[in-house]
């Protein structure tokens, strides 16, 4: 890792086409600049991370997914639509499966199913 | 209507006025544009966003205020106009914003972590969401979510 003192307007170089300048300095945040070629890819360490987290995300794990599958698998309500006025499951086994759900709000999205919560 | 296979719960059909859109998509999922979001009452606060482009994908995800109670969104202007929501310092109503993080499953469900770093969030009336980055704060991605386990397992 090189570590080099850098001031307001200084810059470094990587190779020859790309440069990094320190733009503005404030308390505790760093404005910086990045000239490189079209062609590469430059992204905050937050962004992949998160790319990352989506798509582990997306696959669980075979067990849980086996979990989540069974789980869903005889539940009689069967699963609903969150936003949407209307909402059918044409694999339901149950009439109660259709109806109006009105749309959730944040904070009644998480208080209102406490009830619900078994375990 | 339109109807949809989903991973978890089989064939739904929805109306339009169901369709989550996500004009830039998720991070990393850049071309899948249309969710919906479902819920079933024995998993929760666990809902599911399930990608009517894909039917194979499909996120877990929980309101980030069950994950943190204290949990306070930032948007920058620019979210605002991606996600149709006028720019403003004050709170929006109640209601206005589902906010919601992707949990991540580790090998078991008892190692189950929310992304609080990057939330989704849904503007409700507009039917936009987007996955906002939470720059400017120390939201974790890897937040723990202890006792979904129990959540799936009654």
């Amino acid at each position: 890792v090189l570590i080099t003192l850098r001031r307001r307007g200084q810059s470094i170089r990587i190779d020859n086409d790309i440069e990094i300048i320190v733009l503005e300095i404030q308390r505790n945040k760093v404005r910086i600049g990045i000239k490189a070629p079209q062609s590469m890819r430059i992204n905050c360490s937050e962004i992949v991370l998160i790319q990352e987290q989506n798509a582990i995300a997306s696959c669980p794990p075979a067990p849980v997914e086996a979990t989540l599958r069974e789980h869903f698998k005889g539940s009689p309500g069967a699963s609903s639509l969150v936003l949407g006025k209307q909402f059918s499951m044409t694999s339901a086994r149950s009439a109660d499966a259709v109806g109006a759900q009105p749309a959730t709000a944040q904070s009644d999205l998480g208080k209102s199913r406490d009830a619900d919560r078994i375990g | 209507m339109p109807k949809t296979q989903t991973k978890y719960f089989g064939e739904m059909t929805y109306t339009s006025d169901a369709v989550v859109w996500f004009p830039e998509g998720l991070l990393g999922f850049e071309d899948k544009t249309r969710f919906l979001l479902l819920e079933e009452p024995v998993s929760s606060p666990l809902c599911f966003l399930q990608s009517i482009d894909d039917s194979s994908l499909c996120f877990p995800v929980m309101p980030a205020t069950q994950v943190d109670a204290e949990f306070r969104l930032g948007l920058d202007p620019q979210n605002c106009r991606l996600l149709s929501l006028p720019i403003q310092d004050e709170p929006y109503p109640p209601g206005t914003l589902l906010c919601l993080a992707i949990v991540n499953f580790g090998e078991t469900a008892h190692q189950a972590a929310a992304n609080l770093l990057g939330p989704v969030v849904i503007h409700v009336a507009a039917g936009k969401a987007a996955q906002v980055v939470q720059f400017e704060s120390d939201y974790q991605l890897k937040h723990p979510v202890p006792g979904l386990d129990k959540v799936l397992t009654c």
